[in-house]
C-alpha cells in the first residue's frame, strides 16, 4: 500500500504530471479519493466519479458516497471506514456498488488512514472497477462448479500422488471406481499398485517412472479387480508438478471407469468380427450373380466347394467357370426361372462335374432385386453333400448287401423282436424248420423250441437284453414242422436301429454233427464198456495163468517125480538084475526127468519175474555190475576175466529186478567167452542212457538175432554151454517191465554186445 | 510105549510109494495110515462132535487132493477151535508163495516142497523123523484126551 502512496497537495506544480495521472487513473480504471475529516471534505477523481456512473463535478457528501455500496457490501465498508479513522486501520475490499445509474459492480476499495499528530485527519485511498475480473473469477468459479458436476456426473476419480510424503490421496469417486474393500487401500502407491491385475502392476509403475522422468503425462489403461472379482478396466491421467529445481513434487490425475464402454467396443468389433468369420467361414457356398450370370461375389467355401480357390471368376460368367451346367437343361432352365423372380430350392441333386465325379449337392437360389425393384440377379446358396450322399449310397449298399446276405445265407438267420416274435426270417432257416416264411413269421421262438431248451434261452437273451452279456451262443433243440428234433448252434446279438430293439439270430444246423456227437459219446461208452470187458478177461486170463502155474507146480511135477522116484528106485532095487542097456535106458529116464523138472522151475520164475511189481530206485549200475562181476567169477573158476566197468552210471530201476537182468548179461557173456583167452567184459553207457554188456565171446548170428529173446531158445547146444533158455527171456521180460528197449549186436566169434534202456519214470 | 501111526492125507498112490519107501528106508517103523483126501482124513482125526479121536505122531499133508484139499483141512482143523496136539507137515509138489503162508496161517508146524530126486526126498524124511519123531515129545495123550494106542 505504501507504493500507493501519494503527495496530491502539490497540484500547482504537477499539472501536467496531474493530467497523465488521470488518464492512467481512466487506462486503469483506478480512482483516487480523499476524505478530509475536519471539516468533512469527500475529494473523488475523474475515475471515481466515472465507476459510480455519477456527472463528474457533482458534490459528493461522505454518507451519499457509502450509499452506492450495494446493501450486502455497505456494513462491510461502514465498519472498515470506522476502524480507519478510529482505530488507524487500513482496509483493501472487493465490495459491489450500486452505480447511480443501477449497475451493480464489483469495486476494489483501498482506504488508508492519514495521521497527523498521533489523530487520523483524513482518508486517503483508490477505488478501482474490477467488475470484469470479478465477473471472470465468478464465470470461473461457475465453471470449478460444473467441473466438479462433471466429475460427478462422468465418474470421473481424482487422485494426487505427492511424491514427497508417498502419500496416494483418492477422492470419493476413485473409491468408488475401484470398489476395493476399505482396508487394502492404506493412501500408499504400493497399496494401489499390488492390488492392480498382475499383469498391469509394473506397467503402471514404469509409466509413472517414465511420465516423472521425461515430465511427460502418464496416460495409460489398465485393470483392476474389485471385491467381487471382477475386473475392472480404468483409463489413468495424470500430469506431475516440478519444484523450481525440477524435481517432481506432486502428481495429479483422473481415473475413469471404462469396462463398460471397452466391453462395448469389444462387442461392436466382435459383431463386426463375426459377421466376417460368418461370411468366410459359412459352411455353405454362396455366390452373387447379376442377371447375364455372371459373378459378383462369392464367398470362400464357393471357391473351395468347386475347386476354385486362385481363380478368378468375379466378372466370369458362371458357365464358363462350369461349361459343364450347358448339358444340364433343368439348370439352365433353374437359373432362368429365379431370373424370372422364382425361388427354387432342392434337397438334393448331382451336379455330374467334367472330371468325372459327382457333386451332390443340396441348393438354394433366390433372385435378388435393385432398388428399383427389378431383378438384379440370383443368389445362389449351395451345400456341398456329396460325403452325405456317398454314406448314403453306402449305407443303402450294405443295406442291400445285408439284405442279401441275410436272405441267401447258407446259415439260418432271423430277426427277432424283444418279445421273441419272429420279424424277418431267412430261406435257410425256413428250409431247417420245414416252415414257410409266411408260417414261421406266424410263429415266436418258444413255440418251436424244445420244451427243454427253452430256460437256458430266455435266460441268456435275458441277460443280453440286460447287458450282461454281449451275445447269446448255446446249442438248442427246435421242432421241425414234421415234429422232427432239429440241432442248432444259435448265435444272436442285440441290434438297435436308432428306434427299435431287437436280435439278430445265426442258427447253425448241427444235427448231423450232434448225431456225431452222440455216435461218439456212444462209441466212448462202447470202448468204455470193452475195455472193462478186456480188463475182466486179462484179469480172469492172468487168474487161469495163476492157475496154469499153479497145475504146473503140481500137476506137472507129480508124474514127474514119479517118474524120477521110481526111475531111481529101480535102479537102486534092480540094479543087478539090469543088463547094461537097462541100465543106461534108466538113466537117460532119469537125466530126461530132471532137466524137464529144472525146466518147469525156469518157466515158474520166470511167471513169476512177470507178475512182479516194479519198485524203481536210485540204482548204481557200475557197482552192481561190479557184486556180481565178484560173486559169478565163482562160478567160472577155471577162467580169468577182465572186467572194464564204466564208473558211475547211475539210473532209477527195480534193484533186484535189474540185478537178475545184469547177473543173466554177466553170466552170459562169462559163460560164452568162457573159452576165450584173457577174455574182457565190458560194462558202460553210450549216449542217451543206453546200457551195454560187451564180451569177446562165441557172439551169435545175427540171422537168429530174433530167437535171442524167447523162451527156452537157445543158439548154442546144452553139451557146449549149459542153461535152460530162459535167461534173456527173462531179462527181456524185466527189461520190457521198465518199459525199455534190449537188443544185441554179434557175429560169430566175434563176441557180443547187448544193449538196453529203462525208462526210469514210475 | 506103543508108537503113534503117521496119518499121510495123500491121494497119489505113487506118491504113498514113495513115502512109505523112504520111511522105511530111514527105519521109520510107525504104522502108516493113508488118507486118499481131506475129507477122510478129518474122519480120522474127529469125532462127530469135533471132538478129537485120533492123535497121530505126524500128520504128512498134501494140499492138492480130491475132496477136500489140504488148505480146507487146516482150516476145518482151525474152525474147531481145538489144538490138534500134533505136528502137521505140509508136504507138496507146491511152491506157491500164497499156499506156503496160508498153510502157516492155518496152523502148519511145517512146509516141505516134495524134492524131484528120490535121494533127496528120502534124506527130507529121515530129517523130517529126526525131528518130529525123536527130537520131539509128543503130547501127552491122556491130557489130549484120547487113548493113546
Amino acid at each position: 500500500m505504501e507504493s500507493l502512496s501519494f503527495n496530491i497537495s502539490d497540484l500547482s506544480t504537477q499539472r501536467h504530471l496531474g493530467h497523465l495521472f488521470e488518464k492512467l487513473q481512466t487506462m486503469a480504471k483506478i480512482g483516487v479519493w480523499e476524505v478530509n475529516l475536519n471539516p468533512l471534505e469527500v475529494f473523488w477523481s475523474e475515475e471515481v466519479y466515472r465507476i459510480h456512473q455519477v456527472p463528474l463535478g457533482t458534490p459528493i457528501l461522505l454518507e451519499e458516497g457509502l450509499n452506492f455500496y450495494h446493501p450486502k457490501s455497505r456494513p462491510i465498508i461502514e465498519k472498515a471506514v470506522e476502524l480507519a479513522i478510529h482505530e488507524k486501520e487500513s482496509y483493501d475490499l472487493e465490495l459491489q456498488l450500486i452505480t447511480a445509474k443501477n449497475v451493480v459492480k464489483w469495486v476494489r476499495a483501498i482506504g488508508i488512514p492519514v495521521i497527523e499528530n498521533g489523530k487520523v485527519i483524513a482518508l486517503q485511498g483508490l477505488f478501482q472497477d474490477i467488475d470484469k475480473q470479478r465477473t471472470t473469477e465468478e464465470a470461473l468459479r461457475h465453471i470449478q462448479d460444473k467441473f466438479e458436476l462433471a466429475i460427478e456426473a462422468g465418474e470421473v476419480g481424482i487422485w494426487e500422488w505427492n511424491l514427497g510424503e508417498s502419500n496416494l490421496q483418492w477422492n470419493q469417486h476413485m473409491h468408488q471406481i475401484f470398489d476395493w474393500p476399505e482396508d487394502v487401500f492404506q493412501n500408499s502407491l504400493s497399496d494401489f499398485t499390488d492390488r492392480l491385475h498382475t499383469d498391469d502392476q509394473d506397467r503402471v509403475a514404469d509409466a509413472l517412472q517414465v511420465a516423472l522422468e521425461n515430465k511427460t503425462k502418464y496416460d495409460i489403461s489398465y485393470r483392476a479387480v474389485d471385491q467381487q472379482g471382477n475386473i475392472k478396466n480404468i483409463m489413468a491421467k495424470g500430469t506431475a508438478i516440478y519444484d523450481t529445481e525440477d524435481n517432481p513434487v506432486n502428481m495429479i490425475g483422473t481415473c475413469i471407469d471404462i469396462t463398460k464402454q471397452l466391453a462395448l467396443e469389444q462387442e461392436k468389433h466382435n459383431v463386426k468380427t463375426q459377421l466376417e468369420i460368418f461370411i468366410k467361414h459359412t459352411p455353405v457356398a454362396i455366390a452373387m450373380f447379376d442377371q447375364d450370370l455372371c459373378y459378383l461375389q462369392a464367398s470362400h467355401r464357393w471357391y473351395k466347394d468347386y475347386q476354385l480357390v486362385n481363380t478368378t471368376i468375379i466378372g466370369k460368367k458362371h458357365y464358363d467357370i462350369f461349361p459343364e451346367i450347358l448339358q444340364m437343361p433343368e439348370w439352365l432352365a433353374i437359373h432362368q426361372r429365379c431370373l424370372n423372380g422364382e425361388v427354387i430350392k432342392m434337397e438334393e441333386d448331382p451336379f455330374l462335374r467334367n472330371n468325372g465325379q459327382t457333386q451332390w449337392l443340396r441348393y438354394e437360389i433366390h433372385p435378388w432385386y435393385t432398388e428399383n425393384g427389378q431383378v438384379g440377379g440370383i443368389i445362389m446358396f449351395t451345400e456341398d453333400i456329396t460325403f452325405r450322399k456317398q454314406i448314403e449310397i453306402q449305407l443303402q449298399q450294405s443295406e442291400a448287401k445285408f439284405k442279401a446276405a441275410f436272405n441267401e445265407a447258407a446259415i439260418g438267420m432271423a430277426l427277432v423282436d424283444l418279445q421273441g416274435r419272429f420279424i424277418k426270417v431267412n430261406h435257410s432257416l425256413c428250409r431247417m424248420l420245414g416252415y414257410s416264411r409266411k408260417e414261421l413269421l406266424s410263429l415266436d421262438f418258444a413255440t418251436i423250441t424244445h420244451v427243454n431248451d427253452l430256460s437256458e434261452g430266455l435266460t441268456q437273451f435275458q441277460e443280453v437284453k440286460n447287458g450282461i452279456r454281449s451275445k447269446c451262443e448255446f446249442d438248442k433243440r427246435y421242432y421241425h414242422k414234421d415234429g422232427s428234433i432239429i440241432w442248432t448252434h444259435l448265435v444272436s446279438s442285440l441290434v438297435n436301429d436308432g428306434s427299435t430293439s431287437f436280435f439278430i439270430a445265426q442258427i447253425q444246423d448241427i444235427t448231423q454233427r450232434k448225431h456225431k456227437e452222440q455216435e461218439l459219446i456212444e462209441l466212448n461208452k462202447f470202448l468204455d464198456e470193452k475195455v472193462v470187458q478186456r480188463t475182466q478177461e486179462l484179469l480172469s486170463v492172468n487168474e487161469e495163468l495163476e492157475s496154469f502155474n499153479y497145475s504146473v507146480s503140481h500137476d506137472l511135477r507129480t508124474p514127474l517125480r514119479s517118474i524120477l522116484g521110481f526111475a531111481q528106485a529101480l535102479e537102486e532095487d534092480y540094479d543087478e538084475t539090469l543088463d547094461d542097456i537097462g541100465k543106461d535106458f534108466l538113466h537117460r529116464i532119469t537125466k530126461a526127468s530132471k532137466r524137464m523138472s529144472e525146466l518147469i522151475d525156469s518157466l515158474l520164475y520166470l511167471s513169476r519175474i512177470g507178475r512182479r511189481g516194479v519198485i524203481r530206485e536210485e540204482v548204481n549200475l557200475s557197482e552192481l555190475v561190479k557184486n556180481i562181476a565178484l560173486d559169478l567169477q565163482e562160478a567160472f573158476p577155471q577162467q580169468s576175466y577182465c572186467y572194464k566197468i564204466a564208473p558211475n552210471v547211475k539210473t532209477k530201476a527195480d534193484l533186484g529186478l535189474l540185478k537178475i537182468v545184469l547177473e543173466n548179461l554177466l553170466d552170459n557173456a562169462m559163460k560164452y567167452s568162457s573159452k576165450t583167452h584173457h577174455p574182457v567184459i565190458e560194462f558202460g553207457e553210450i549216449a542217451n542212457k543206453v546200457y551195454y554188456v560187451a564180451d569177446q565171446g562165441v557172439g551169435f548170428d545175427m540171422s537168429h538175432a530174433n530167437k535171442l529173446f524167447g523162451a527156452f531158445q537157445r543158439l548154442h547146444s546144452t553139451q557146449e554151454f549149459e542153461g535152460m533158455g530162459v535167461g534173456l527171456a527173462t531179462v527181456k521180460r524185466i527189461i520190457m517191465k521198465h518199459r525199455g528197449k534190449i537188443w544185441a549186436e554179434s557175429s560169430p566169434n566175434n563176441g557180443a554186445t547187448f544193449y538196453f534202456t529203462l525208462d526210469t519214470q514210475a | 510105549m506103543v508108537t503113534r501111526e503117521i496119518l499121510l492125507i495123500e491121494d497119489n498112490e505113487d506118491d504113498v510109494l514113495l513115502t512109505k519107501r523112504a520111511l522105511k528106508k530111514q527105519n521109520i517103523t510107525n504104522k502108516l495110515i493113508v488118507a486118499k483126501n481131506g475129507r477122510e482124513g478129518l474122519d480120522y482125526l474127529l469125532g462127530k462132535n469135533g471132538e478129537l479121536k485120533f492123535l497121530p505122531a505126524l500128520i504128512l499133508l498134501d494140499l492138492n487132493l480130491p475132496i477136500m484139499g489140504g488148505i480146507d483141512v487146516l482150516a476145518a482143523l482151525q474152525q474147531y477151535g481145538k489144538p490138534v496136539h500134533c505136528p502137521i507137515i505140509v508136504l507138496t509138489t507146491s511152491d506157491n508163495e500164497k499156499d506156503i503162508a496160508l498153510s502157516y496161517q492155518l496152523g502148519a508146524h511145517s512146509y516141505v516142497q516134495k524134492p524131484m530126486d528120490l535121494t533127496q526126498f528120502i534124506k527130507l524124511i529121515e530129517y523130517l523123523g529126526t525131528y518130529w519123531l525123536a527130537l520131539n515129545k509128543p503130547y501127552p495123550a491122556a491130557v489130549a484126551g484120547v487113548p493113546d494106542i
